[in-house]
């Protein structure tokens, strides 16, 4: 089979007589697509054209004359012959160039290590992958590097990464190996060539995730967090060798992870409450970890308590018509009045091709402004025609166009998806602090972790009532403090006990059993 | 005499406070309860759930909706035995073994009884023994929900265990029409509407 890039590249693989799906042969040659849906057929990020050739597609034989191309799901077509032909764009490939974040910011870096020589620092998200080589007598930064986490390609979230492992203990494995053979080792590798540094000076490895990220590091099955009551096999990870896990490293340097609160107060959110130092505040302070899933923190000056709510992945761009993860071609910010004449910036400086979390805030905060959107999050449809902005998608569905050549839209539909999302970060805050009595005012410290964060507008997630209205200096946007954690567990000897205490006393709140959020759910879907 | 039009229009557009007062004091009034239900409550809740099939209502307004509908079927339904109005069908629900994310259940338990429906709320965490109980309870459907991929393989459970003693229908954010082949389940539907349409259309042909 003959396959086409869109950078007029073209690469020869075989077919297998269609015992394989394009997305499976495609990610066997080294191409792996977006198959954020766990190849169920859902959502269509994975379609490639097919030029010609006999194709099965969803189990019917298609012929395919030239000339005459279709598009199709990749994970659910394949090709009967060798001599098919498919165009595959840029697009339709796993998450390529997504903007991930090492920046972070650390109060203050007490260095007091054990450890002579260098540290590796890891924070494993669940779609990015970042490192830090740390000097850990010095407590230098040596070098920085990220790249999204190969397991994407069996998943783009934590629940349907634990059922791929679950399936079987080989699965258990592969996703063990994408994240540190695939995607840590070539990362520490980079750095090290970089800094001109042999792998092997590595003494010591530090990481940092949620919880089933550092299950799957260790290849410990994360299969209880998937079902009630979402208890982790273990909490506090052993120490082991990096040579028993295959890391870039010296075969001693000891793996040291940052323990977990709870099957979904991770590793990382633990580091974030240690690095952003909310323990040191008097008063209410929170910290927001905003991702697919939302984790929250309150600190009421003495005991600290937590909870996630699934926001989902819309800001990730899934389950959104043009919607992206922030790479090139992503509107990242965008900004316009009732003239409609919309001001965008692009991820690249290159033509829009989808849009990014970051934008849709700005997008629905500057819609609701000019009254293009109604508290319920739809359109003025005459504001919409007047400008010559009004799309009717399949269905009737209204949308917005913002760009065009390719046509970039944002639909109602799409807007129910950001309110679905904003509202549980919201109704997951809010009825954390109910159950403790306080309120949105009484909030004196705002903490923002993790990397959308880094690229929202604050004032926008305010006005569409994703973040509480308070005052504007009172979020302190920490960057990405899971792998701050990391750096610190590296060069502070006295960052992991006091990190395990912060793990052991989180008291975890299940929002789902507790009666007003559903009220405040559905409530914080209206746009304020 | 109770204005059904405006108990319909509050309904609708969600208005819970203005849904309650009206039903209160049609209540007050003697209104007859099946009144109440079939010219207000469930064609407001037919329309609007329609209204959602066709895009032109989406998921924050009819979640909003159904909590107006449920501030009025709260105080409907304490009277409905006695009002002697007959069942049109009886649905269990719950979220299944593992699960315990609700509101997408809750939204199609207020959907059905909306609708019209003698609907057994089921809650959370519900396993074989919890639905057995429904069955027994005289449910002609077994609706079945889960949010998470880890918790979806359970629906085969319960489509085991009940095969042919009631029908089973599924739903749920990973839950789609293929795995409901799979598993052998009698229904299955992407949103709350259709789960009504579903309901429908198997009570009509049993």
């Amino acid at each position: 089979m003959l396959v086409k890039l869109e950078n007029h590249k073209t690469v020869s693989i075989k077919a297998e007589n269609g015992g394989k799906s394009l997305a499976h042969l495609l990610r066997d040659a080294g191409m792996p697509l977006d198959l954020r849906c766990s190849e169920k057929g859902t959502c269509g990020k994975c379609e490639v054209m097919l030029e010609s050739g006999s194709f099965l597609i969803e189990k019917n034989q298609i012929d395919v004359l030239p000339g005459h191309p279709i598009i199709a799901k990749a994970c659910r077509s394949a090709a009967l012959k060798d001599d098919c032909v498919i165009m595959v764009p840029a697009k339709a490939m796993a998450a390529g160039g997504i903007q991930s974040s090492h920046q972070y910011k650390v109060k203050a870096l007490a260095i007091n290590s054990s450890v002579r020589g260098l540290s590796a620092a890891i924070d494993i998200g669940t779609t990015t992958v970042a490192v830090s080589l740390v000097d850990s007598e010095r407590g230098r930064i040596i070098g920085s590097a990220s790249n999204y986490n190969r397991q994407i390609h069996y998943g783009d979230n934590v629940i349907s990464r634990i059922a791929f492992a679950d399936e079987s203990k080989e699965n258990l494995r592969t996703l063990q190996q994408c994240v540190i053979a695939d995607t840590i080792n070539p990362l520490i590798r980079d750095i090290c060539g970089k800094a001109g540094i042999c792998e092997k000076e590595i003494k010591q490895v530090s990481i940092a995730g949620n919880t089933v990220m550092t299950h799957l590091f260790f290849a410990i099955s994360p299969a209880s967090i998937g079902v009630m009551p979402f208890e982790p096999a273990v909490k506090v990870f052993p120490v082991v060798k990096a040579s028993t896990l295959g890391i870039a490293a010296n075969p001693d340097a000891p793996v040291i992870a940052v323990p977990a609160a709870s099957g979904y107060i991770g590793g990382d959110v633990v580091a974030g409450v240690e690095v952003s130092g909310i323990r040191n505040n008097s008063g209410i302070s929170v910290l927001l970890d905003i991702g697919t899933n939302c984790e929250t923190v309150l600190f009421d000056g003495t005991k600290l308590f937590s909870c996630a709510s699934a926001a989902g992945p819309a800001f990730e761009g899934a389950g959104i018509g043009c919607g992206c993860r922030a790479a090139a071609g992503a509107i990242e910010r965008i900004t316009f009045d009732s003239s409609l004449d919309f001001q965008i910036s692009v991820i690249g400086n290159v033509q829009a091709t989808g849009i990014c979390g970051s934008a849709m805030i700005d997008f629905v905060a500057e819609s609701r402004n000019c009254g293009l959107l109604n508290e319920m999050g739809r359109f003025d449809l005459q504001m919409l025609e007047k400008a010559g902005k009004l799309m009717k998608l399949s269905g009737g569905i209204n949308a917005c166009r913002i760009s065009s050549g390719p046509d970039v839209y944002i639909s109602e539909k799409d807007i129910e998806q950001i309110l679905k999302a904003k509202s549980a970060v919201y109704a997951g805050l809010q009825t954390l602090c109910g159950t403790q009595n306080c309120k949105f005012s009484d909030i004196t410290k705002l903490y923002l972790a993790g990397g959308f964060a880094q690229y929202i507008n604050v004032d926008n997630a305010i006005k569409i009532g994703m973040l509480p209205a308070i005052e504007l200096d009172k979020f302190d946007v920490i960057g990405n403090s899971s792998l701050a954690g990391a750096v610190l567990n590296a060069i502070d000897l006295d960052a992991a006990p006091r990190m395990l205490k912060i793990s052991k006393n989180i008291q975890d709140i299940v929002l789902n059993t507790v009666p007003e959020f559903e009220y405040n759910y559905i409530d914080a879907l209206m746009l304020p | 005499m109770t204005d059904f039009e405006a108990l319909k229009k509050a309904v609708m557009s969600g208005k819970r406070n203005d849904v309650a007062a009206i039903v209160q004091s049609a209540i007050d009034a003697k209104e007859n309860i099946g009144d109440i239900l079939d010219k207000g409550m469930i064609p407001a809740m037919r329309e609007i759930g329609d209204r959602f099939s066709k895009n032109e209502v989406y998921v924050p307004e009819l979640l909003i909706a159904a909590r107006a509908m449920q501030a009025g079927l709260a105080l409907i339904e304490p009277l409905l035995a006695a009002s002697g109005r007959k069942s049109m069908g009886k649905i269990a629900i719950g979220t299944v073994k593992g699960d315990l994310h609700d509101i997408g259940k809750n939204l199609v338990a207020i959907m059905l009884k909306g609708a019209g429906y003698d609907v057994i709320d089921l809650g959370v965490n519900c396993d074989v023994e919890k639905y057995k109980g429904a069955l027994e309870q005289g449910a002609q459907i077994l609706a079945c929900s889960a949010l998470l991929t880890t918790t979806m393989p359970y629906m085969k459970e319960i489509v085991n265990a009940f095969k042919g003693k009631a029908k089973i229908i599924i739903g749920g954010a990973p839950v789609t029409q293929a795995f409901a082949d799979e598993i052998g389940a009698d229904g299955y539907s992407d949103d709350a509407n259709g789960a009504v349409k579903l309901v429908d259309s198997i009570l009509k042909s049993a």
